[in-house]
């Protein structure tokens, strides 16, 4: 599954580099994520809180407010054109066209006044040339499409008749509807239940390979990754420390931070082990440390880790980490 | 004696409606729960949003009322006490909070929030509880400088401590963890539930410990209480429940984990959603969802019973 | 939880809550301006009451009282920086009688107001049954007289002057503030925070008045600020429809005997007493503003926490 180059490029950022201004002056929320997206792809973004992953995914259709952010370089080619160098009309019709986004809230993200079914017929007409009759057969597709039952009489209730599940399923048809290049899924399951979250999981798996859509799925579960994705990079502070085929990853983990959020997490079956832990936490953005942003909390870290920041180098095909010494990581 | 057991609990909410106010419905969030914790112990209840674990854990310490059924702490009724003579009981049964950040109150600094049980219940001389907060600061894993500062200024594990260190202050016997872990980060939630392993040997604490997230919840229990409609379905020792499950529910919950191996994808799923707890399906309040649905399902409601030694399901079909 | 919005959650030096608010309201210069003319004012009233007590003291007739005939509206100049009135009297000194009687009305009425605003606010959130269905009751059928006629009556009622005047403003203006706190409170006491001190033994005051209130005691001084503007305003429309201070040189009497006069060129008098009036109420509300946008926590969620 891994990186195939006679596939189409669907989104390639590189050296995106974000800015956010706050009271104590200007800090850096991404610095210098480069990453590429082919046809029927789709790349996991992993990270804990504040890593920048959705800053990265949102800065795609430039949704990332404008101040108190800022994009301070780099380039983001959406099928070959650069998303930073438009204007907010062109930015409006690439919005919900060429790249849709799932977010992690569907309650909040549906308007409440509005039946479902007009909310994503809306989302049709303001995208395709369909008119009349043919929405609202659309919105029924749709609704089949993403697993909704009784989806005649669905499409006339209100987001709040629906559970949280079925909400995400609302919201995931809006994001088919104008038959998007890319799916940007930010956390989508979070919210849900264990149960439903599996349902969401294998609709998603299933409309993948359905419509051989590209997809950005940005998660702090290391579980949902493996469900979903063929290819996973992982960001630390802003940067992207390791980016590898998702079996590869999660088998062999090649950065310290990607062993030690591995060996942290409970897994079933294993009991009452005790778990490992990475010390410390995350840096401040406005105190960074110079050298390699981990190397404080990092257990193989050496004295020149320290001095200066090591460079994202591919190790093998299709895998890059940010450690020279991933050797010694097992 | 065990140090807690709860016999038939309820905790229904009334829907108020009409101009009579009068209520019609109730959500019935807890609809008669028994079990026992023994003193030591650390029990897991899971259950999916909306299955009255919260609710549950509320309950016991009478942060909610219950509707009917009986609290036995430390061999004590509590139900039935007002809330003055509750007061004292109070300090033996501690919370620790799901939200590190609403949890906390932002006005009081660290040793205010850490410090206040112990002015409320004058546990020690005015003089000493600072130097007590730089103790329990100390315990949690916090540098004892802290104490002067805001809770704005921490991180979410940082404040979690914090929350902990409030509850430990108390000296209790009994902390009901509600969802401790699931708004913190993977590093941090493996600090979190390492710390609360390490205090329980400390200081001999009892946990009950509420929680979606079956790993965490297998990690750090002894024994598990499944919950789903306000009821108990499952009930066992932790390596009985996980390995072999006696209620379709538990296992659907089991193999709803999203596997950490890519290998194994597409696991079987649970169709269908929990329905409301305001009119619980007749019968199993499960046999919606369940995938082994007989036709006594539909209409009986099952006992929970003890399946096999120690384990107890609420199933028709559970065989030992 | 991954941050849904991507903003970090970091946290910078030790900072209090005033030292935040400070900050910010630096940075706004027109709040600052504001504040500048608030204390301006603040000075002037004081003075006002030192002259007025010396006055009263030493039993002497206060400056802004001295009639004199012989210099009866006389246009500003050295001696009468802002001209005399029609019995000779001083108007800068009675303008600055007026910041006196201003300063008290917005005082005297928010200590009568706040508190009000708050036992009933707060009570009725967080006991909430059939308390809060009576506070409901009070300030809906409050709300529902229009608030000038009813200070009108109370006032006129009470009689005495001023005296009236506070009790009229004063137990008609806690509306706005006690809806505003009992939903906070309602809202507050449902918070971890608040059932994290409910666990720890916590008394029903206890939880009140150190943990809820500080959360929301920002919304009481914008309110008092707010309020204070509107105060000054009320008192000088009641002096000037006769039924506020007596005798005494209100703002609003300035203006009630100024404004006869306007057409023989007397303009002194009315423009120093609209002039103070206005200057006043316009900085409390714009500072009132200002202060809002400093304090206010959902500003602080995005930026901070």
């Amino acid at each position: 599954m891994g990186r195939e180059s006679s596939k189409q490029t669907i989104l390639e950022i590189r050296d995106l580099e974000v800015q956010f201004a706050t009271e104590d002056g200007a800090v850096r929320a991404v610095d210098g994520v480069s990453l590429s997206i082919g046809e029927a792809e789709t790349l996991a973004l992993v990270g804990e809180s504040g890593c920048g992953k959705s800053v990265t995914a949102l800065s795609i259709a430039r949704l990332v407010p404008e101040p108190p952010s800022r994009v301070t370089g780099g380039s983001i080619m959406l099928e070959g054109v650069n998303t930073l160098a438009m204007n907010s009309r062109e930015l409006r019709s690439l919005r919900g066209a060429k790249v849709a986004y799932v977010f992690q809230e569907p309650g909040s993200a549906l308007n409440p006044v509005f039946r479902v079914g007009d909310q994503i017929g809306e989302a049709i007409r303001l995208h395709r040339d369909l008119r009349g009759g043919a929405v609202a057969a659309e919105v029924l597709r749709l609704l089949k499409l993403v697993g909704i039952p009784a989806p005649e009489a669905r499409m006339r209730e209100y987001p709040h008749q629906l559970s949280g599940g079925m909400q995400q399923r609302v919201m995931i048809a809006m994001a088919l509807a104008s038959r998007p290049r890319l799916l940007v899924a930010d956390e989508p399951t979070t919210a849900l239940d264990v149960t439903i979250q599996a349902q969401i999981l294998s609709l998603l798996l299933d409309l993948k390979e359905r419509l051989g859509m590209a997809m950005l799925l940005i998660t702090h579960n290391l579980g949902v990754v493996a469900q979903v994705a063929d290819r996973v990079a992982v960001m630390y502070a802003g940067r992207i420390v390791e980016e590898a085929p998702v079996e590869a990853l999660l088998r062999l983990p090649r950065h310290p931070y990607t062993r030690g959020l591995l060996d942290s997490i409970p897994k079933l079956g294993l009991g009452a082990e005790r778990l490992s832990t990475i010390g410390g936490s995350v840096p401040h953005p406005g105190e960074m440390p110079p050298g390699c942003k981990f190397a404080p909390r990092c257990s193989i870290a050496r004295a020149e880790c320290h001095l200066a920041e090591p460079a994202l180098e591919e190790i093998e095909p299709g895998r890059k980490v940010r450690c020279p010494f991933w050797k010694s990581v097992s | 004696m065990p140090l807690l057991e709860v016999r038939e609990l309820k905790t229904h909410f009334p829907i108020h409606s009409g101009v009579l106010q009068r209520s019609k419905a109730a959500v019935k969030a807890v609809d008669g729960v028994s079990f026992q914790i023994e003193r030591g112990e650390t029990v897991g209840l899971v259950g999916e949003s909306g299955c009255g674990k919260s609710t549950l854990g509320k309950t016991l310490l009478r942060l909610i009322e219950p509707t009917s059924g009986q609290i036995f702490f430390k061999e004590r009724e509590v139900t039935s006490l007002s809330q003055r003579r509750l007061r004292p009981l109070r300090r033996h049964m501690q919370m620790i909070f799901q939200d590190p950040y609403s949890s906390l109150n932002g006005r009081m600094t660290v040793e205010q929030i850490v410090g206040e049980g112990l002015r409320i219940h004058r546990l020690v001389p005015k003089r000493e509880v600072s130097q007590r907060v730089r103790e329990l600061l100390e315990a949690v894993g916090l540098n004892e400088q802290y104490a002067r500062r805001y809770p704005h200024e921490f991180s979410g594990g940082q404040r979690q401590r914090i929350g902990i260190a409030r509850s430990l202050a108390l000296q209790p016997d009994l902390i009901v963890a509600d969802e401790p872990v699931s708004a913190l980060d993977v590093s941090v939630q493996a600090q979190i539930i390492n710390l609360m392993v390490d205090l329980q040997k400390q200081f001999n604490l009892t946990y009950l410990f509420v929680a979606h997230d079956l790993a965490v919840v297998e990690h750090i229990s002894d024994r598990v209480i499944v919950m789903y409609l306000g009821k108990i379905v499952e009930q066992a020792a932790v390596q009985a429940l996980y390995s072999s499950p006696l209620h379709p529910y538990t296992s659907a919950l089991i193999a709803s984990v999203p596997s950490l191996d890519p290998a194994e994808r597409r696991r079987q799923v649970l169709g269908g959603d929990v329905p409301s707890p305001v009119n619980p399906p007749p019968g199993c309040a499960f046999h919606t969802r369940c995938p082994l649905v007989e036709d006594r399902c539909r209409v009986e409601t099952p006992p929970l019973r003890e399946v096999r030694p120690g384990h107890f399901a609420a199933c028709h079909l559970a065989k030992p | 939880m991954a941050g849904k919005s991507g903003r970090q959650q970091w946290h910078g030096g030790v900072r209090t809550l005033a030292g935040d608010v400070w900050a910010r309201l630096k940075r706004d210069r027109t709040a600052l301006a504001c504040l500048v003319v608030i204390v301006v004012y603040c000075l002037m009233a004081s003075w006002g009451e030192w002259v007025y007590w010396s006055a009263r003291v030493q039993d002497v007739v206060p400056i802004y009282q001295v009639q004199d005939f012989g210099h009866r509206y006389e246009p500003p100049s050295g001696a009468h920086w802002l001209g005399t009135d029609a019995l000779g009297r001083d108007v800068f000194h009675r303008t600055i009688q007026g910041a006196r009687i201003a300063f008290r009305v917005g005082i005297i009425t928010s200590l009568l107001a706040l508190p009000i605003a708050m036992v009933l606010g707060g009570a009725a959130g967080y006991f909430g049954g059939r308390l809060d269905e009576c506070v409901v009751w009070l300030y809906s059928t409050v709300a529902s007289i229009p608030s000038l006629l009813l200070i009108l009556v109370i006032a006129s009622v009470v009689g005495h002057g001023l005296i009236g005047v506070y009790l009229g403003i004063g137990l008609t203006t806690w509306v706005g503030l006690c809806r505003l706190l009992r939903a906070e409170f309602l809202k507050h006491r449902q918070l971890q925070y608040v059932e994290a001190a409910r666990s720890l033994g916590a008394g029903h005051a206890r939880i009140i008045i150190r943990h809820i209130l500080p959360n929301l005691f920002h919304l009481v001084i914008i309110n008092f600020s707010l309020r204070f503007g509107n105060a000054v305003g009320t008192e000088v429309i009641l002096s000037f429809l006769g039924v506020g201070a007596e005798g005494e040189p209100s703002w609003g009497i300035m203006i009630s005997d100024a404004r006869l006069r306007l057409w023989q060129g007397v303009w002194w008098e009315l423009a120093a007493s609209i002039g103070a009036t206005f200057f006043i109420v316009l900085a409390f509300n714009v500072f009132g503003d200002a202060l809002r946008d400093a304090m206010d926590p959902r500003l602080r969620m995005v930026e901070g926490s």
